[in-house]
């Protein structure tokens, strides 16, 4: 086994984007019980978002990030009041629709102003690398994962001691309960879902460095979520932490040892997906994947 | 009276399903070209609501539609197989995933379904790409000169198939195989307490409903000559068979049809008025997904129904069997 | 300090079923009223209206001598009614503490939790020894105490307990009640409180009213109705027919 150490930093590396790509949208699911299908765009916007502040402004995407996820919070926040109140206690069916054509119109728009072009934000520390021993680290992966690590740990925090996150963690579990605490449930709900629309929107800040930006980037990211998601048990916030590492680490792996294992990294989401739900429909956690 | 203007509305699915074969016979190519992707839509969307009708959201038709171009094109490049042996052969494939399908995903419901037709679909792209020998790869597959067939063949293959599914809905949705979908959807631990055997309704469903898809990729990849990933497992046939059933009408028989021509009519009005850009027509779906979904569940045909039921004071039996149908 | 409510004429009940039929009632500041009745006579959804769950058809609910059926739920919480529901509702996977200091999630309540969490303590000393852990772990006599205590922290100035006896031993709900009947000499508290267990109720309360059948069929001070006869006769459902004949009799 070549590469071995270099396999184990990059998966890790990986890991820490992954979770947060996932958690954002295991919160505002764990939560609304509604599964966006426009997290995905989320991400999208936001590395938009980082690659034009860099290209018209020379803003580095670190700097532009937190006005960004503002942003990004906001918008989440309005869209939610505004489309998905109504469909709260509508079928499956309709609330999948509903948010699909959401990622689809979005998607789309951004296509329509921006063209398919891959793009790129490109501040100079992310060319830049060094040894681990035998491995080597690039810095923008590095910086990436750190940002991830700080913003998930600091979703822990906010859900544990935060008003408002003790709130939403007991209108996860029982929302008429919640109801008779006096907390405003259809704010709250909002309010997670601007969080986790704010999350989406910084792993798209951090990834339009470390790969291509385009309209349909989002959705490559969704599947992965879900694997994940499906991986750790649906509305696991901890599974989806180790969901994310144990998707990293296969794809890394299918990618280093497996003959043209770059693009067959790509499948690996897809039968993670499959046979997880084959073998496993309640995840590897064991929660719930039945509705 | 009334008796007189239901049966003339019975009449007129049949009548319109010869009109889009004679149609195939009118030599005007842009009207032919309406014609086939109507009858092309029309399939998907039937066998979309066929699903969504029993509570199984697919997000993956393109898989179906993907395997049944594929068979049927690895068929003719290696073994000269024609046009009506593809499509027998697709049928057959895109019949034997649903079933694989309908096994895998057991009981899972909603979005976890959803999502794993998702993966599959996405799944079975990447694996097509990644196997060139095979499937040609990225760099995809022309079909042979010689197995090639006059156009108005194809036009007539299409709308005899759109045709035959619309009356196989028909058909279905007068047999208690409509009820155990609906308690399917409803509820389907309920189901299997009347005594239904879920499992078994949806292998019958997944293997319908793929079958029908995988038929029309054969005859759309005909259409076409050529085949790569990107075209045969493209989302927009996804996007397009569930926006057909939405604007038109979801678990209702009419629905996906009506929906069809209007997803016809809107995709050629977006191209006539904002130019030929791609992402015109898919940004015209999404709106039309979310307002539907928003402002009109029930789609045209609900819409025509509830005009109709006032229209015609104490409406008549036939519109509060839509009606019901409709939720 | 403590509210007053005045429930006239409500008519409620869920899609395509009318439970509650003209029910009316009052609870004076300082009180402690119970409201009886036989399974399924409507009391849970009495209270669902008041704390906003259920919609009220008809009728109005003055609390305070101010409308409201037009407040949302949570600002009925933060304008001091409270409602420990049927069934307790905890958060199983939460801690005892999280869950209390939900209870004082609204604004009106935050300032004065951390006496009131001592408050809480000392009514269930039970609750202090096990506040790290889990509240779905609790035993139900002690996810009874979470959930009263969990009401009390929001501050109520009219607490609704929604069969606080249900499903408990009998000492266990010797112990609750001893703990309602602290609650009730607090001077700035109210309650609502709706039993099966009659006579721990009367125990408690000062008047009560008897509900069969989503009508309000007897009312009076506890000691009255404890002679049990109109009681007796509301749980075996005669008093409805009897009152049905007297709506009978006045239509005609
Ligand atoms: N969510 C609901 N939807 C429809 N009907 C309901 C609902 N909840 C209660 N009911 C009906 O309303 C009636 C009154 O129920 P309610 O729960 O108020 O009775 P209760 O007096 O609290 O009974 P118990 O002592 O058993 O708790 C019953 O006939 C019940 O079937
Ligand atoms: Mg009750």
């Amino acid at each position: 086994m070549e590469y071995l150490g270099q396999c184990a930093v990059d998966s890790i590396l990986l890991g820490g984007l992954y979770t947060l790509m996932v958690i954002g949208l295991s919160l505002s699911f764990g939560i609304t019980r509604v599964i966006n299908f426009a997290h995905g765009e989320a991400i999208m916007l936001g590395a938009y978002g980082a690659y034009w502040a860099m290209t018209l402004w020379n803003v580095d995407p670190l700097i532009a990030m937190p006005v960004l996820m503002l942003l990004g919070g906001i918008a989440g926040y309005v869209l939610f009041r505004i489309l998905f109140t109504r469909i709260l206690s509508a079928p499956a069916a309709n609330q999948i629709l509903l948010t699909f054509g959401l990622g689809l119109i979005l998607q789309n728009v951004a296509l329509t102003l921006w063209s398919g072009d891959q793009r790129s934000a490109n501040p100079a520390y992310v060319f830049s690398s060094f040894q681990l021993g035998d491995s080597t680290v690039a810095v923008g992966r590095l910086i990436g994962c750190a940002i991830a690590v700080l913003l998930v740990g600091g979703l822990f925090v906010w859900l544990k001691h935060a008003e408002a996150g003790r709130a939403s963690r007991a209108l996860a579990e029982n929302g008429e309960a919640a109801v008779l605490m006096g907390i405003n449930v259809n704010q709250m709900y909002a309010i997670a879902f601007g969080i986790s629309t704010a999350l989406g929107v910084a792993t798209g800040t951090i990834m339009s460095s470390l790969s291509a930006v385009t309209p349909f980037m989002g959705f490559n990211m969704l599947v992965k979520s879900f694997a994940i998601i499906v991986l750790g048990g649906l509305g696991n916030v901890m599974g989806s932490v180790a969901g994310a590492f144990l998707l990293a680490f296969a794809e890394t792996a299918v990618s280093y040892y497996v003959p043209n294992g770059d693009g067959w990294a790509e499948a690996v989401a897809f039968a993670v997906l499959f046979f997880v739900l084959i073998l496993r429909p309640r995840g590897i956690a064991g929660q719930a994947v039945m509705e | 009276m009334r008796m007189q203007a239901s049966s003339l509305l019975r009449a007129i699915p049949a009548l319109l399903g010869l009109a889009l074969i004679a149609s195939a016979f009118v030599d005007m190519p842009q009207v032919n070209d309406w014609m086939f992707q109507i009858s092309m839509l029309i399939i998907v969307s039937v066998s979309w609501n066929l699903m969504a009708s029993a509570g199984l959201v697919s997000l993956g038709h393109a898989a179906f539609w993907g395997v049944g171009s594929y068979a049927s094109m690895i068929a003719a490049t290696r073994l000269g197989l024609p046009l009506v042996g593809g499509v027998v052969l697709a049928v057959a494939v895109g019949a034997l995933l649903g079933c694989v399908l309908a096994l895998a995903t057991g009981r899972l419901r909603g979005i976890f379904f959803a999502i794993c037709t998702l993966a599959l679909a996405e799944g079975l792209r990447v694996t097509t790409v990644m196997l060139p020998d095979q499937t040609g790869g990225a760099s995809g597959l022309y079909l042979p000169q010689a197995l090639q067939v006059p156009r108005t063949a194809l036009f007539v293959a299409g709308a005899v198939a759109a045709v035959i599914c619309a009356a196989a809905s028909v058909w279905l949705a007068r047999t208690s195989f409509s009820y155990a979908c609906r308690a399917m959807r409803n509820n389907e631990s309920a189901a299997q307490m009347l005594g239904l055997d879920p499992l078994r309704y949806r292998m019958a469903i997944l293997a319908i409903s793929a079958g029908m898809v995988a038929g029309a990729g054969a005859i759309s990849t005909w259409y076409g000559g050529y085949l790569d990933p990107d075209v045969a497992f493209s989302m927009h046939i996804t996007i397009e068979s569930q926006i057909a059933s939405i604007l038109g009408g979801m678990y209702t028989v009419a629905g996906p049809i009506v929906g069809a021509i209007a997803i016809v009519a809107l995709s050629e009005a977006t191209r006539l008025g904002l130019g030929a850009h791609e992402g015109a027509s898919q940004l015209a779906y999404g709106v039309v997904l979310v307002l539907g979904i928003l402002f009109m569940p029930r789609g045209l045909y609900g819409l025509w129904c509830d005009l109709w039921a006032g229209r015609i004071a104490g409406a008549g039996k036939a519109d509060d069997t839509a009606t019901e149908m409709a939720r | 300090m403590s509210a007053a409510l005045s429930v006239r004429g409500i008519r409620a009940g869920y899609s395509g079923s009318t439970v509650l039929q003209d029910v009316s009632f009052d609870v004076a500041p300082g009180e402690v009223v119970c409201l009886l009745g036989a399974n399924g006579a409507g009391k849970t959804t009495t209270m669902g209206v008041l704390a906003g769950l259920v919609r009220c058809q008809a009728g109005e609910v003055l609390f305070d001598g101010a409308d409201l059926l037009r407040l949302p739920s949570h600002e009925r919480v933060r304008a001091g009614l409270v409602l420990a529901p049927e069934g307790r509702k905890v958060f199983p996977n939460l801690t005892v503490e999280e869950n209390l200091y939900l209870g004082s999630y609204n604004r009106n309540a935050r300032a004065g939790r951390a006496g009131k969490l001592a408050d809480v303590y000392s009514l269930f000393p039970r609750l202090s020894e096990r506040r790290r852990q889990k509240a779905g772990l609790m035993s139900g006599g002690e996810q009874q105490m979470l959930a009263i205590g969990r009401a009390v922290m929001a501050n109520p100035r009219l607490l609704l307990l929604d069969e606080p006896s249900l499903g408990l031993a009998p000492m266990i709900v010797v112990a609750v009640f001893d703990a309602i009947r602290l609650l009730a000499r607090s001077t700035n508290l109210s309650i609502l409180l709706v039993e099966q267990n009659t006579r721990a109720a009367l125990s408690v309360a000062t008047r009560g009213y008897v509900l069969a059948n989503g009508r309000i069929v007897h009312s009076g001070p506890a000691a009255g109705l404890s002679d049990a006869v109109a009681l007796r006769d509301a749980f075996i459902g005669r008093a409805v027919n009897k009152a049905i004949g007297a709506e009978a009799a006045s239509h005609a």
